[in-house]
């Protein structure tokens, strides 16, 4: 393999792996763990998360050694069951995904709201606009910028938890003691949600042939994003009591004003702008992504395969995604039920991993034949396990915890809006994809073929 | 199998299509890469210059440090530049590889999509 001019290093896969999975939703759904464990526990649920998404990584790195390509997640799925299969359980966890973003804006607008006196709807546009235009434009943040970024964004969250730790005295409530084994076990299964984007480092293996870099990144996200997170966690609840906390969708904001006052509100408004902005940039370009490839593919209508004729950016991917995210946005802010998403997007993550174990062992059974640079060690133990503790996960995110009752309205209807999508994507790929596809084949097949002498070869090629 | 007279000969008429469409030649006029194209059936690799969205020039062999390598079998390399086949199936499909960043695999898919959309 001959090397390529562009090298990444391990600090950038690190930086983009934990770039993701920091938004600013991050911090509600941090207070969100905290609120199903007993005193200043949080960080107990943070890191049991982090160490079951070390296995979920074991099973991306197996899976990516196999097939380093950025189309990722659908390949791993369709090689190992079915493309039907892949379709659904792509499409789910990029809408999903998507609707999250709406969760994203609705924190971020209210930060944004809080540190200036204009209405959050306002917000919601300006932000998503704002996103529109830069993914349009084709503007991605560069290697060693992401990396300033990020980093610096991770170094103040972990320095202004030291701060807040040493100002309390380090008094804290119960630090050990996680309460009921039913609130961990929730508290848990939305701390996989804290992690979300770790593993969308795996289109990066494209990038460099020294694949070793991946699964090590992935494992330095892990463990960058689990320190600060559990250090966070416990230095929030040790300063601004968990009663306003759970009231309020910015936790951040209260515990930056209960250090510092204006000037703390006014830091936590920039770290939120510096999360929202590079997950959002890097979400929407993946996602829209998706769906030129899938348009490509001929699984969306053609208007999807536009790119922009200037920036040969795919324009109409960009504007129908942003669209779906303005909706949920507004949605969330008319009704409040930011909690919802969270709740979505814990779900969907257990459901993309247990996906993933078990797309490791369907390759293993289907193709052992195929070469694994990676290989999970300790044969079939950790992607069963993998499967087995995120299909309890999942499950628990939608039993309603009786220590939460206020939760119960939430879970409910995350759980509704996850069979709606489920459904709406069954029909789409059973009915809708066929039908695409026939149209469009047929008009291949009209074409005359260019290549002289020999016929195209079968397969992808029109007929 | 293709030869790899067979692909010098659907490389020649890949650079005149795609230096004479006016509207890819705007798109890409700011991408300039040296791409290595890798038959994995046959272990014949070819280089391509493009440079601000220009093919500038192709020969057999793989010559200097790479942006973009793309591999695949050499009956899909020529259908590919001929036209008759559509690379983003058979990439969704890990039949086609391609090592370079998101952006790249895009302005590269983007040539087949804008001089063939039908493909």
């Amino acid at each position: 393999m001959t090397e390529l001019k562009k090298k990444i290093r391990l600090r950038t896969v690190i930086s983009a792996g934990a770039g993701l999975a920091l938004a600013t939703v991050s911090y509600t759904s941090n207070m969100q763990v905290a609120s199903y464990m007993a005193g200043d526990s949080g960080w107990m649920a943070i890191v049991i998360a982090g160490l079951i998404s070390f296995l979920a990584a074991f099973c991306f790195a197996e899976l990516v050694g196999m097939f380093p390509t950025a189309a990722g997640i659908k390949l791993f799925i369709e090689r190992a069951f079915s493309e039907k299969a892949a379709l659904v359980f792509a499409t789910v966890y990029m809408t999903i995904s998507v609707a999250v973003v709406g969760a994203e804006t609705f924190v971020l607008s209210s930060v944004l709201a809080t540190a200036f006196p204009v209405p959050r709807v306002f917000w919601i546009f300006f932000f998503l606009i704002t996103i529109a235009l830069i993914n349009i434009r084709g503007v991605t943040m560069a290697g060693l910028t992401q990396d300033i970024t990020t980093y610096a964004m991770f170094a103040a969250l972990i320095g202004l938890s030291v701060y807040a730790l040493v100002k309390n005295d380090f008094q804290l409530t119960t630090p050990l003691s996680p309460g009921s084994g039913m609130g961990l076990a929730q508290a848990v299964a939305i701390g996989v949600f804290l992690y979300l984007g770790f593993e969308w480092v795996t289109p990066l293996a494209e990038e460099t042939t020294d694949f070793k870099l991946i699964p090590s990144g992935m494992f330095g996200a892990i463990i960058l994003l689990g320190v600060s997170y559990a250090l966070f966690n416990v230095a929030l609840t040790s300063t601004v009591p968990k009663a306003l906390l759970t009231k309020s969708p910015i936790p951040h904001v209260l515990f930056g004003q209960a250090l510092f006052g204006k000037a703390g509100i006014m830091l936590m408004m920039v770290m939120s702008i510096l999360a929202s902005v590079t997950t959002f940039n890097a979400g929407v370009m993946t996602a829209s992504r998706f769906i030129y490839a899938m348009a490509r593919d001929r699984a969306l209508p053609k208007v999807f395969q536009n790119l922009h004729p200037t920036y040969a950016t795919p324009w109409p991917a960009i504007v129908a995604l942003l669209t779906v995210s303005t909706i949920v946005s507004l949605a969330v802010h008319f009704t409040g039920q930011y909690k919802v998403l969270i709740f979505l997007g814990a779900a969907v993550e257990c459901m993309i991993y247990i996906v993933m174990g078990a797309s490791v062992i369907g390759l293993r059974k289907r193709r052992p034949e195929l070469k694994r640079i990676f290989k999970v060690p300790f044969g079939w133990l950790v992607p069963v396990f993998v499967v087995l503790v995120y299909g309890l996960l999942f499950v628990m995110v939608f039993v309603p915890d009786p220590a939460n009752p206020a939760d119960a309205h939430a879970q409910l209807l995350a759980l509704i809006s996850l069979g709606v999508v489920f459904v709406l994507t069954i029909g789409y790929v059973f009915w809708l994809v066929p039908a695409l596809r026939a149209k469009y084949e047929a008009e291949a097949r009209k074409r005359q073929k260019r290549r002289p002498g020999r016929p195209a070869a079968t397969g992808a090629a029109p007929q | 199998m293709a030869t790899p007279a067979e692909i010098l000969e659907a490389l020649a008429d890949y650079q005149v299509q795609c230096n004479g469409n006016q509207r890819l030649r705007k798109m890409q006029r700011d991408w300039s890469k040296l791409i290595h194209f890798v038959a994995k059936d046959s272990g014949d690799g070819f280089t391509m210059d493009v440079v601000k969205g220009e093919i500038t020039g192709f020969r057999a062999g793989l010559d200097g440090t790479p942006d973009v390598v793309v591999t695949a079998t050499s009956e899909d390399l020529c259908d590919m530049f001929w036209g008759d086949l559509n690379p983003s199936q058979k990439y969704l499909r890990g039949e086609i590889q391609v090592k370079a960043s998101t952006e790249d695999v895009m302005r590269l898919d983007a040539i087949t999509m804008i001089i063939w959309p039908e493909a």
